[in-house]
C-alpha cells in the first residue's frame, strides 16, 4: 500500500528530530580533545589588543585595517565546552608554534610572505587609561626589559613605602607612649602611585597590518610545502566612520549614566537636573565585523547592523551651547569628586573640585571630569557641541537637548480612545438613516 | 447587418475537461438571442468568455467588434451584464451601490436615472436600505437596475428573472420590453425557457460544451416537429366541405372528430398560415367559434431535442 | 482580462473609484478603529513610560521621544493594513464583487493601482491621526519629533506599502480567504525567520554549535539571509533604521526606492496573476 503523503511527512520530521537531538545527548559525554592548526590573534581595535581564539571551525580571521595586529598560527588540543558553547584551546597541554612563513594573499596573488619575530604590547599609562603600543623584535625585549625594571622599582618603591609606614607608625606610638606628642604629628609618608604600565610577556607571532580587504593566509614550511590545515580566510575591515560619543552623568545618579553614539539622538533631561557630559572618540563598524573580531566564535553579528567602539576620552576642548545659529553659553571641562552619601538618602553627590567647601575633595584625584550642563540656567531647547582647541567645532559632536516636563497632562490620556468614539458616533449616525426593511422583504 | 456579438470556435478547456468545445455563435445588432442549456453545458462559461472574464483556450470572441483580450474601455461602457448571482459591496446601500456602479460608466445625470429605474422595478421603498439586506427577487431587479443604468447597446443576462415572484417576472418583463423596443441587442441566458420563447428572435442551444442548435425558434420547431395542428370550433362542423381545406398547399390533411375540425400543417403554425385557413373556411361559408394552434413550445423542444435531431438540424 | 493599453482617464477614472470604495470599507470597518485604539494605547503607554523614567532618573538618551510609539503604530497599522490587503482580492473574489466589477470599465491595472493607493491613502489618514495626537502630546510635555523620526516616518510609507503590495500579490495568486492568510502568514514566518536566523540557530537545541549540520545550516542562512537583506521589508526597515541612525542619506534613498520598486514589481506581479488567473473563484 502507498504511504499517504501526510505519513511521510511526519517520519521525515520524526528523522529529523532525532538528528537534532542524539547530538544534544553526545554533547553531554566527556570532551573528545583533538589536535589543531588553530590561531591565536592579537587583535588591534579601538587603541587596545584583544586575544583570540580561532579553531579550525571558524575560517574567517578579522583583522582592523592599517594597524599592527600579530597572527601566531599553533598547534593545540582542542575540545568543546558545553557551559560557555565555545570551542577552547588546552594551551597547557599542547602549545607549539608552528614554523614557517606566513603567506598573505589577495585574489590568488601572493601580498606578503612574513616572517615570525617576537612582540610585546604595553599600556603604559594602563589598560583602561592609554592605548596600546606594539613593539616588535629587539624593541620588544627591550621595552620588556623596560617595563620589568619598571615593576620592580614600583615593587621597591611600595616596599620602602610599607617600611616607612611602619616605622612613621611605631614612632608615632611611641611619642603617645611617651607623652611627647604635641600639636599635630608629621604627616604619613607618602604612598606611591599606583603601578598602571602593564605588558605582556614577549611572545612570537606574525606582525600583520594591511589595508581592508579580503585576503586568504597560509603557512608555507621550510621546505617549501604549504600546510594546507593552516589556509584561512582573512577579512581586513576599517572604521566606516568616527565620531564623538557623549556620556550623560546625572548629578544625582552618578552610578547611572547614559550615552549617547550619535547627533541623531537627543538628550532628554528633567528640568533641575545637572548633566555632566564626557566626550569620547569612538569609530563605528559592521556589527559582523566587529562582532567576530571580538569573539570569533559569536555568530550573532548582522551584516546589515553597526555598532560603535568607543576608544579615548576627549580631553580637550570647550562644551557650546547654541539655540539656533545663536551661542548662548560656553561650558569649561571641569573635576569632580564624588562623596557617597550614607544613611536613608542613599545616593551620591557630586562636587566640583574647583569651588568644593570640602578640603578632602578638593585635594583628592578627580572621580571624572565632563562638562556641567546645568538644566537651571538653560532654555527648554538647545544644543551643544565641542569646540577643540582652534576653536574649530569637533565632527560628531553636536547633541539636542531638551528639558522636559515629567508630568504629561492628565487629558491626554483620553486620546487614544477620541478615535473610537468618534466611529461609534460616526457609526451611529450612519445606522440611523439606513432605511430599515420589512422582515418579509428581507 | 453587423454582429454585436461573434464568437470564432471559442474552446474553454480546464485541466481534466472541456467546458467549451470550438463555439462559433453570431448575434445581430438589435437582435434578442435566447441562449440555451442544461446546467453545466458551457453557457456561463462562455458568457465569461465573451467578457473577457475567462481566456479562451483557443479561438476569439468579439463584442461590439472588440475582441475579448484586448477590450477598451470605451466597449465596455456599451455593455450590460446582469451575472447568475448578484453580490453586492459591505455594507452600501442600493443607492450607494448604483451611484458607484454609475460614476464608473461615466453616467449623466445619476440620481435622475437611478430614481426612475428604481421606480420601475418597485424597489424606490429599498433605496436606501442595505443592498445585502435584500430579498433575492429584490438583489435580482437591483443587479438588474444595475446592468440597464449606464443604457448599455448590449445586454448580457444570465437567469435574468430565475429568482422572482410572478409580480417580479411581469415587473421585469416589461422592463425589458421596454428598453428592447430601444433598439438594443440582448443576449439571454436562461432556464425559464417561457420567459425566452416570449422575447427572443433566434435561439441558441448548448449541451456538453457545444452549441448544438443555432436559428430562429419557428425553424427549430419546424426542424424538431414537421408538422403543427390547428384546432377549430365551428358553427356547423357537419356542413363544412373539410377536404376544400386540402387546396391549400401548406395543409397535409384535416380530421373531422366529435365536432372538431384538426387541420394538419406542414411546417409551424405561423400566423399567416392560420388566416389563410381561416379565410379559407370562411369562403366555404363555415363559422369559427374557436381557434387554436397546437405546436412545440420551446420548453418541448428543448427537453426533447436528441443527438439526431441536432444531426438533422445542422444539416 | 482585458487589457486596455492606454493609459486614459477611464482607467484613472476607474482606479480612484475602487480606492475610494475600499477606503470607504476601510472607514466602516470596526477593525480600523480597534487598530487605531491599539496603537494609541501602545504609543501613550510608551511615551507614559519614558516621561516616568525621565522623572525618576533625571535624563534619557533617545534617537526620538516618538520612535518607540512610531515603531508601535507602524507595527500595528502596517500588520492591519497587510492582513486587509491580503484578504480584500480574494475575499472579493470569493463573494463574486470582483466579477461584477470586470463587467464594467475597469481593468486589472486600475483595479490592484485602486487598491494599492487606497492602502496608501489608509495609512496616510492614519499616520496623520497619530501625528496629530503626538503633536499634542508633545506640546503638553515638551518631548520633540527628531529629524531621524520625521525620516523613519518617511521610510515607513514605502515599507508598510512593500507589505501591502505583498499581501495583495498573495491576495492575488490565491482563491480564498483562508489561503491567502495561510500564505501570507507563512511568507511572514519564513521572512521573520530568515531575519532572524542566525539567533534562532543559537536556540536550536543541539549542544555543539560547531555539529556539522548546524554549521551548514548557519552557512546556508547567511546567503540566502544577505540575498533576503534586498527583499525582505523587515530587513529593509532595519536598514533604512540604520541608515537614519547613521545619517547615510545614500542608503536611506536606496532602501526607499528598493521598498518602492519592490512595490511596483509586486503589483506588476498582481496584475499579471489577476490577468492571467482571471476574477473567478
Amino acid at each position: 500500500m502507498r504511504m499517504s503523503h501526510s505519513r511521510s511527512f511526519l517520519l521525515w520530521l520524526a528523522a529529523c528530530l532525532l538528528l537534532w537531538i542524539v547530538p544534544s545527548a553526545v554533547a553531554a559525554q566527556d570532551p573528545v580533545r583533538r589536535t589543531e592548526l588553530v590561531y591565536g590573534v592579537n587583535a588591534y581595535i579601538g587603541g587596545r589588543y584583544e586575544g583570540d581564539f580561532y579553531p579550525r571551525s571558524v575560517d574567517i580571521i578579522y583583522l582592523v585595517a592599517d594597524a599592527v595586529s600579530v597572527v601566531s598560527p599553533r598547534h593545540t588540543e582542542v575540545y568543546y565546552w558545553p557551559i560557555t558553547n565555545r570551542e577552547v584551546a588546552d594551551w597547557a597541554r599542547l602549545n607549539e608554534p608552528v614554523e614557517g612563513v606566513l603567506e598573505i594573499r589577495r585574489r590568488g596573488r601572493l601580498v606578503v610572505g612574513l616572517e615570525a619575530t617576537d612582540y610585546v604590547v604595553q599600556y603604559p599609562e594602563g589598560q583602561d587609561l592609554s592605548a596600546a603600543v606594539v613593539y616588535l623584535g629587539e624593541e620588544a625585549h627591550r621595552q620588556w626589559d623596560h617595563f620589568d625594571e619598571s615593576r620592580r622599582e614600583f615593587r621597591e618603591r611600595v616596599s620602602a613605602y610599607y617600611n616607612d609606614l611602619v616605622t612613621y607608625r611605631q614612632d608615632l606610638d611611641d611619642r603617645i607612649e611617651a607623652g611627647t606628642l604635641e600639636g599635630e604629628p608629621d604627616p604619613p609618608p607618602m604612598e606611591p602611585e599606583p603601578f598602571l604600565y602593564s605588558s605582556t610577556e614577549v611572545n612570537r607571532g606574525f606582525p600583520v597590518a594591511l589595508p581592508a580587504g579580503n585576503y586568504t593566509i597560509q603557512v608555507r614550511t621550510a621546505d617549501g610545502e604549504v600546510r594546507p590545515e593552516s589556509r584561512r580566510r582573512l577579512k581586513v575591515f576599517e572604521p566606516l566612520s568616527t565620531g564623538v560619543a557623549m556620556w550623560a552623568i546625572p548629578h544625582d545618579r552618578y552610578t547611572f549614566p547614559e550615552k549617547s553614539d550619535d547627533e541623531g539622538e537627543v538628550l532628554y533631561l528633567r528640568r533641575g537636573t545637572i548633566a555632566y557630559l564626557q566626550p569620547h572618540a569612538q569609530e563605528e563598524y559592521r556589527d559582523i565585523h566587529l562582532t567576530r573580531l571580538l569573539d570569533p566564535q559569536d555568530t550573532s553579528g548582522r551584516p546589515d547592523l553597526y555598532q560603535w567602539l568607543q576608544t579615548d576620552e576627549i580631553e580637550d576642548g570647550v562644551l557650546v551651547v547654541t539655540r539656533g545659529q545663536r551661542v548662548v553659553g560656553r561650558i569649561e571641562r571641569g573635576s569632580y569628586a564624588v562623596r557617597q552619601i550614607t544613611g536613608a538618602a542613599l545616593g551620591y553627590e557630586i562636587h566640583d573640585q574647583a569651588t568644593t567647601d570640602l578640603e578632602r575633595l578638593r585635594e583628592r584625584r578627580p572621580d571624572f571630569q565632563g562638562y556641567p550642563v546645568d538644566t537651571r540656567e538653560l532654555p527648554a531647547s538647545f544644543s551643544v557641541h565641542l569646540e577643540d582647541a582652534d576653536g574649530k567645532p569637533v565632527p560628531g559632536s553636536r547633541r539636542r537637548i531638551r528639558v522636559v516636563r515629567s508630568d504629561s497632562e492628565p487629558w491626554l490620556a483620553i486620546l487614544p480612545y477620541v478615535p473610537v468614539v468618534l466611529a461609534l458616533v460616526f457609526a451611529g449616525s450612519r445606522r440611523r438613516r439606513f432605511v430599515r426593511l420589512p422582515r418579509d422583504q428581507e | 447587418m453587423a454582429d454585436a456579438i461573434r464568437t470564432d470556435s471559442l474552446t474553454k478547456s480546464f485541466a481534466d475537461f472541456e467546458a467549451v468545445i470550438d463555439v462559433s455563435l453570431r448575434v445581430e445588432a438589435n437582435e434578442i438571442y435566447g441562449f440555451l442549456g442544461p446546467n453545466g453545458a458551457g453557457k456561463t462559461t462562455t458568457i465569461m468568455m465573451l467578457l473577457g472574464l475567462e481566456r479562451p483556450t483557443r479561438g476569439v470572441a468579439y463584442l461590439l467588434d472588440s475582441p475579448s483580450h484586448a477590450r477598451e474601455f470605451a466597449v465596455r461602457r456599451r455593455l450590460g451584464v446582469l451575472g447568475e448571482r448578484q453580490v453586492f459591496f459591505d455594507d452600501m446601500t442600493a443607492r450607494e451601490y448604483l451611484r458607484f456602479f454609475g460614476r464608473l460608466y461615466s453616467v449623466d445625470r445619476i440620481e435622475h436615472r437611478i430614481d426612475a429605474l428604481l421606480e420601475r422595478v418597485n424597489l424606490t421603498h429599498a433605496a436606501d436600505a442595505r443592498a445585502r439586506d435584500f430579498s433575492r427577487g429584490m438583489q435580482q431587479k437591483l443587479g438588474l437596475v444595475r446592468a440597464l443604468l449606464h443604457d448599455p447597446e448590449l445586454l448580457i443576462l444570465d437567469e435574468p428573472v430565475s429568482a422572482l415572484d410572478p409580480r417580479g417576472v411581469v415587473e421585469v418583463r416589461e422592463l425589458l420590453h421596454s428598453e428592447l423596443g430601444r433598439g438594443k441587442t440582448v443576449l439571454i441566458s436562461s432556464h425559464v425557457l417561457t420567459e425566452v420563447e416570449q422575447l427572443a428572435d433566434r435561439i441558441g442551444i448548448m449541451n456538453k460544451g457545444r452549441l448544438m442548435v443555432e436559428d430562429t425558434l419557428d425553424n427549430i420547431r419546424q426542424a424538431l416537429q414537421p408538422e403543427a395542428r390547428i384546432q377549430i370550433e365551428l358553427a356547423e362542423p357537419d356542413r363544412f366541405p373539410t377536404a376544400a381545406l386540402l387546396d391549400l398547399d401548406f395543409v397535409s390533411r384535416t380530421e373531422l372528430r366529435d365536432g372538431r375540425l384538426s387541420v394538419h400543417l406542414m411546417g409551424v403554425a405561423s400566423p399567416a398560415a392560420r388566416a389563410d385557413v381561416s379565410r379559407a373556411i370562411s369562403q366555404h361559408g363555415g363559422v369559427i367559434v374557436n381557434m387554436h394552434a397546437e405546436q412545440m413550445t420551446l420548453e418541448q423542444a428543448f427537453v426533447t431535442i436528441t443527438d439526431e435531431d441536432v444531426e438533422r438540424l445542422a444539416a | 482580462m482585458g487589457f486596455d493599453r492606454r493609459l486614459g482617464k477611464g482607467r484613472l477614472r476607474a482606479a480612484w473609484l475602487v480606492c475610494q470604495r475600499d477606503l470607504r470599507g476601510l472607514l466602516f470597518s470596526p477593525g480600523t478603529y480597534l487598530v487605531v485604539l491599539l496603537a494609541g494605547l501602545a504609543a501613550h503607554l510608551f511615551l507614559n513610560t519614558l516621561a516616568q523614567s525621565i522623572a525618576d532618573s533625571g535624563l534619557a538618551v533617545l534617537s526620538g521621544a516618538f520612535n518607540l510609539p512610531i515603531y508601535s503604530v507602524l507595527f500595528v497599522t502596517g500588520l492591519f493594513l497587510a492582513l486587509a490587503s491580503v484578504t480584500s482580492i480574494s475575499r472579493e473574489r470569493e463573494q463574486g464583487t470582483l466579477e461584477v466589477l470586470f463587467y464594467g470599465p475597469i481593468d486589472v491595472a486600475a483595479y490592484i493601482g485602486g487598491k494599492l493607493v487606497s492602502f496608501g491613502l489608509a495609512y496616510l489618514g492614519l499616520l496623520a491621526l497619530y501625528l496629530v495626537c503626538y503633536a499634542l502630546f508633545a506640546g503638553s510635555t515638551g518631548f520633540a519629533f527628531a529629524v531621524p523620526t520625521w525620516a523613519v516616518i518617511g521610510l515607513s510609507i514605502p515599507v508598510v506599502m512593500h507589505v501591502v503590495a505583498l499581501g495583495t500579490f498573495v491576495s492575488t495568486a490565491t482563491r480564498r480567504v483562508r489561503a491567502s492568510l495561510a500564505w501570507f502568514l507563512l511568507i511572514l514566518l519564513v521572512l521573520l525567520a530568515l531575519q532572524f536566523s542566525p539567533d534562532l540557530l543559537e536556540l536550536a537545541p543541539v549542544g555543539n554549535r560547531f555539529y556539522p549540520p548546524l554549521r551548514l545550516a548557519r552557512i546556508v542562512l547567511e546567503r540566502i539571509n544577505l540575498a533576503f537583506t534586498w527583499v525582505s521589508p523587515f530587513a529593509l526597515l532595519i536598514k533604512g533604521t540604520e541608515a537614519v541612525r547613521r545619517a547615510d542619506a545614500l542608503l536611506y534613498v536606496y532602501t526607499a526606492a528598493i521598498s518602492s520598486c519592490s512595490v511596483l514589481v509586486l503589483a506588476a506581479g498582481s496584475m499579471y496573476l489577476m490577468w492571467k488567473g482571471g476574477v473567478r473563484s
